[in-house]
């Protein structure tokens, strides 16, 4: 098992944002999965996410964040209980969002413009990547001695 | 004549005491030789700008001495010498084959590839240079193997092993300098290294301090070797990374190239191309940038990271081995008697010219160097006009004075103190004659001017008293700091042998050298890879490039980043990049509103702090 990090009392507060925006990335995630996954109520909100007239798509991108879902769900449970691998698996869930709304934005039709949903999922993404590498790794990648 | 004797007697005498050991590699095939016999075997030539180089002394007629002569050709022009004549192809195939059926045993052994150590864009500038070699000038794929046979001719005629010794004073240290010349340098040819040449020039150099005992002892040690300079270069004699045999030094020759280095092993010598180096710098300062002021992986710069960047050096290994022969006092062969020479030595003064074949190569790597005295281009050599610079030994104090020293350092800053102190008492006289003056005007319209001036005199001399009294608070923790080093060396206690090294030459440990056979292989394909994707890239429709790009891309860094135990690294800045990106699409795409919301977020934090000023809450 990975190693429990025990961190100093003034850690904890940018610790406890990560838990809260990871549980918010976590119900954004597995709410994008449910709509997509019901294919037979067409959901006008999130129907702009992925090219129309194709279920494909649709099976295709429920999967996808699913998947996404479950491991951000893995990572926030790791963040509460103060695991190392929980920075590890948070960073990958936001490059996968990244690299996924960067390839909608830039190589599907239209090309250089996207649904607002795709924004707001770069938005959170990004600023979680900038949050876990200002925080994150300084909190517990290094060994205490070091700080 | 006769004191010239005893000095040169006792030169001897002390560099025969201390004579290094030289551990070559297996399958070396040039060791330290006489230059004489390789002179007489060599004509001499010279190249003038536009004009196809002259033999004015063919083989057989030259000799030291004549060598020594001095000689003028016009600027521009190029001495140098030619030891072989490139085989006939049928004889050099014919060699080969037999070499390839019945090999040496004796023979070299690579070990684990030089690229594995490296990243993918060392790799492909690696790939240009090999193809550069195709258009620069180079000394021909058969003069090693005509040297070596050259070489061994010599050999079985005579077996002699030799070096060259210099004995000088310089300041309070004794330098003894041995000196060894190769035939050839083979390390391209013979060892996947950078280069090929006729002649090689190697160094050690030992620093000597008097003693308690009137007599000289070792307390330094240099050596010339690959990707080091200055401190980097010298050890202390009494460093246990410094082997010894008695009073003789164990030092390491690499094969081919006769870089010698302290303990045994493989090391990566990185060249750096000539015009790179700008964009090389500029990616050094991203990346400290990186590492320092953003702590991207949240922890102070480890050794790595303040090590200057391999991304656009190519990669070569010497291999310092140590699994050869042994020449040297206990070793398999003895050295020679060794000659003396020095400024006045006539071949090594008047001849400025390069000691083996001229291949006019920009980068110089191919040309042959030249003697002991100069560099290739004919000025003097660092090494030899002055060997305490050389090594970063000029501001060094011997040991055996090292206290005098520090006491005459600690009796200037005292002197420096009093004067401070002095200057200090006056400066505050006058201070305390101005403000009374200050205080005396302030209240007089007509003396406006004067009350003005006296008050900018009473600025600047505070500010000259806060100097002098800072200057003197810094002196007094100085010389309690010389106090504890004074004490340390009158204790025989000396600060630690390697706090002079920046970045030291070392051995690859297993972790740098990827062990993995698959990790090998993948390093020896990677680069032929890249263009073959490049390549294949023709056959998918355009729309398809970049994405099929950037997945490439991708794949590569991450199964490299996978055997180099990266993974962690890569994925942050890889997310950050993206991260980064992101960013710049947001604020592209919506720019307005989020001004908008700025300037709402600015309005509304001014108003809960006002509220809270006004209200007390």
């Amino acid at each position: 098992m990975p190693p429990v990090v025990h961190l100093p009392d003034d850690m904890q507060r940018p610790l406890r944002v990560f838990d809260l925006l990871l549980s918010i990335q976590t119900i954004l995630l597995a709410a994008m999965a449910y709509g997509l996954g019901i294919s037979d109520r067409p959901n006008g909100w999130l129907n702009a996410l992925l090219l129309p007239g194709t279920t494909w798509y649709w099976t295709f991108g429920a999967f996808f964040f699913i998947v996404v879902a479950m491991l951000a769900l893995i990572a926030t449970i790791l963040f509460a209980r103060r695991h190392a691998w929980a920075w590890h698996i948070a960073l990958i869930v936001q490059a996968v969002l990244l690299g996924a709304g960067l390839y909608i934005y830039f190589f599907l039709p239209p090309v250089g413009d996207a649904p607002l949903l795709v924004y707001l999922l770069l938005g959170l993404a990004a600023f979680m990547t900038f949050y876990l590498h200002t925080f994150g790794l300084r909190l517990i990648m290094a060994q205490p001695t070091k700080r | 004549m006769a004191s010239f004797d005893i000095e040169s007697a006792e030169h001897l005498e002390l560099l025969r005491r201390y004579e290094p050991m030289l551990c070559f590699t297996r399958g070396e095939t040039f060791f330290p030789m006489d230059a004489a016999r390789y002179v007489e075997r060599c004509s001499l030539w010279l190249k003038t700008p536009g004009a196809l180089p002259t033999c004015l002394i063919p083989e057989g007629n030259l000799s030291l001495s004549v060598l020594g002569e001095p000689r003028e050709a016009p600027q521009g022009s190029r001495f140098f010498l030619k030891f072989v004549e490139p085989k006939p192809l049928a004889t050099l195939a014919r060699e080969r084959l037999v070499r390839t059926l019945r090999p040496d045993a004796d023979r070299f052994v690579p070990g684990h590839g030089r690229l594995t150590t490296v990243g993918y864009t060392a790799r492909l500038v690696d790939a240009f240079f090999s193809l550069s070699l195709l258009l620069r000038g180079r000394v021909p794929g058969d003069a090693a193997d005509a040297a070596r046979d050259e070489y061994r001719a010599i050999l079985a005629a005579d077996e002699r092993y030799c070096y060259y010794g210099r004995v000088i004073q310089q300041g309070t240290w004794k330098v003894l300098q041995y000196w060894y010349f190769y035939a050839y340098n083979n390390w391209r040819s013979g060892f996947f290294g950078a280069n090929d040449h006729e002649a090689d020039w190697e160094m050690v150099a030992i620093y000597l301090a008097p003693g308690d005992d009137d007599g000289w002892h070792p307390e330094w040690i240099a050596v010339t070797m690959h990707d080091a300079h200055g401190d980097d270069l010298r050890r202390r004699w009494d460093d246990p990374i410094v082997e010894k045999v008695g009073t003789h030094p164990l030092l390491y020759v690499a094969a081919g190239s006769h870089a010698l280095y302290f303990q045994k092993g493989e090391y990566l010598s990185q060249i750096e191309i000539p015009a790179l180096r700008p964009l090389s710098t500029r990616l050094n300062r991203l990346r400290r940038l990186w590492h320092e002021r953003l702590l991207t992986y949240g922890v102070p710069l480890d050794e790595t990271a303040s090590s200057p960047s391999t991304l656009l050096r190519i990669p070569f290994i010497d291999y310092a081995r140590g699994d050869g022969i042994t020449l040297g006092a206990n070793g398999d062969r003895p050295w020679e008697i060794p000659v003396l020479i020095g400024d006045q030595t006539p071949w090594v003064r008047h001849y400025h010219g390069l000691w083996g074949l001229y291949v006019q190569d920009p980068f110089a790597g191919e040309n042959a160097p030249a003697g002991p005295m100069y560099n290739r281009d004919g000025t003097m050599r660092l090494s030899w006009h002055d060997p305490l610079a050389w090594a970063g030994l000029n501001k060094v104090v011997p040991r055996a004075t090292l206290a005098d020293a520090i006491q005459s350092h600690r009796a200037e800053i005292q002197q420096e103190q009093n004067r401070l102190r002095q200057k200090k008492r006056t400066l505050e006289a006058t201070l305390r004659d101005l403000e009374i003056e200050r205080v005396a005007t302030q209240c007089q319209p007509h003396l406006a001017d004067r009350a003005q001036h006296v008050q900018a005199e009473i600025e600047r001399i505070t500010a000259e008293v806060e100097a002098v009294r800072a200057r003197l608070a810094q002196n007094e923790q100085t010389l309690d700091a010389l106090g504890l080093y004074a004490a340390k060396v009158q204790d025989a206690q000396h600060p630690s042998k390697d706090t002079h090294l920046r970045h030291p030459p070392q051995p690859l440990t297993p972790q740098d050298i990827r062990f993995t056979r698959i990790a090998e292989l993948w390093a020896t394909i990677s680069a032929s890879l890249i263009f073959l994707i490049g390549v294949s890239l023709f056959f998918l429709p355009r729309s398809w490039w970049l994405p099929a790009i950037l997945l490439a891309m991708l794949t590569f860094v991450l199964v490299e980043s996978l055997f180099r135990r990266r993974l962690t690294r890569t994925i942050s800045a890889i997310s950050l990049a993206l991260a980064s990106l992101a960013t710049v699409v947001i604020v592209l795409e919506f720019f307005p509103s989020i001004v908008m919301l700025m300037l709402v977020a600015f309005s509304l934090y001014i108003l809960r702090q006002n509220i809270r000023e006004r209200f007390g809450v």
